[in-house]
């Protein structure tokens, strides 16, 4: 730890400034490439599951498991993302708190929208295709604001592709579907995890 | 040409400048809690207020206090005067170490 007395020379205060602006900025910021990554696995494994148990002729006989397997996995990146983005924004109050807590909005309402359409009476073969291609469809619009608010193009390019990724979900049906959406959402996820720079809202 | 006094004294003193220095991070219309902006730059509770009390003497700094009793809560905001004053010591301490009676 520095002290307070001593003075450093010219370059020591200005190395110090430019280590304090940046340690600020970066513990305020969620890192997006770890919620990318873990988005990223989620949707891998989680539509790979379902591909894998789908149809009346699966791959794998066990359909329960591959929706149990899906929901934790969603679940727990649900979390996660919450943890990890409330611990990292705590005690920034302004206008970046306001912005935040509308987007953080934005997922619970359409996401509570999205329940409601579906416990309506949609036939079991819609739901079948409904249910994932909706929901990838809403998590690439909510990116594609979620870019446009923060000006950040790897946000933005996600929500993007996520959301073309959903329309050619649906255009190629079930059951292939589950797996367009685990290779291209999923992989699109871990893209922008392995290509994207750790966003920084603070000083935009 | 540039030398150390002319170093805005208020700024420079390693506490105040790394006080300063770290909520220059900020978005101009953001603030951070007395709690976080203590804990990010791990100073003791004591020397915290010393300096940002000296800061906003100054009207570098913008401290709020919002409640009351145990609910409430201190935040910090760097003023436009205290990021120009940032801003320009900074530069001050550039243009030293690039001038030609370099110190380093």
């Amino acid at each position: 730890m520095t002290s307070n007395v001593e003075m450093g020379s010219p370059a020591e205060m200005l190395a110090l400034a430019e280590r304090e602006n940046a340690n600020l900025a970066r513990r305020l910021a969620p890192n997006d490439r770890f919620l990318y990554a873990v988005w990223g696995f989620a949707w891998t494994v989680g539509f790979f599951g379902l591909w894998l148990t789908a149809g009346t002729n699966p791959r794998i006989d066990a359909r329960t498991a591959g929706f149990w397997i899906y929901g934790a996995l969603m679940s727990v990146a649900g979390v996660v993302t919450a943890v990890h983005i409330g611990g990292r924004v705590t005690g920034l109050h302004g206008r970046s708190r306001t912005l935040g807590r509308r987007f953080g909005a934005m997922w619970f309402v359409s996401f509570s929208a999205y329940g409601l359409i579906l416990s309506g009476s949609v036939p079991p073969d819609a739901m079948e295709l409904l249910a994932p291609v909706l929901a990838s469809f809403i998590v690439g619009l909510i990116y594609m604001a979620g870019g446009a608010a923060w000006d950040d193009r790897h946000q933005f390019a996600l929500g993007v592709w996520l959301t073309l990724v959903a329309g050619a979900a649906a255009v190629v049906g079930t059951p292939a579907h589950h797996l367009v959406l685990a290779i291209a959402g999923g992989g699109g996820f871990l893209f922008a995890a392995l290509l994207g720079t750790t966003r920084n809202p603070t000083t935009q | 040409m540039t030398d150390l006094s002319e170093l805005d004294p208020i700024i420079h003193s390693v506490a105040r400048l790394r006080i300063v220095a770290a909520l220059a991070a900020l978005s101009p219309q953001d603030s951070l809690t007395f709690t976080r902006l203590q804990s990010i730059l791990n100073l003791t509770a004591g020397n915290m207020t010393t300096h940002l009390g000296k800061l906003d003497e100054a009207g570098y700094v913008t401290v709020l206090k919002e409640g009351a009793g145990r609910s409430a809560t201190t935040t910090i905001a760097l003023s436009t005067r205290g990021r120009y004053a940032y801003e320009h010591y900074a530069a001050t301490l550039r243009s030293i170490l690039d001038g030609p009676n370099a110190t380093r």
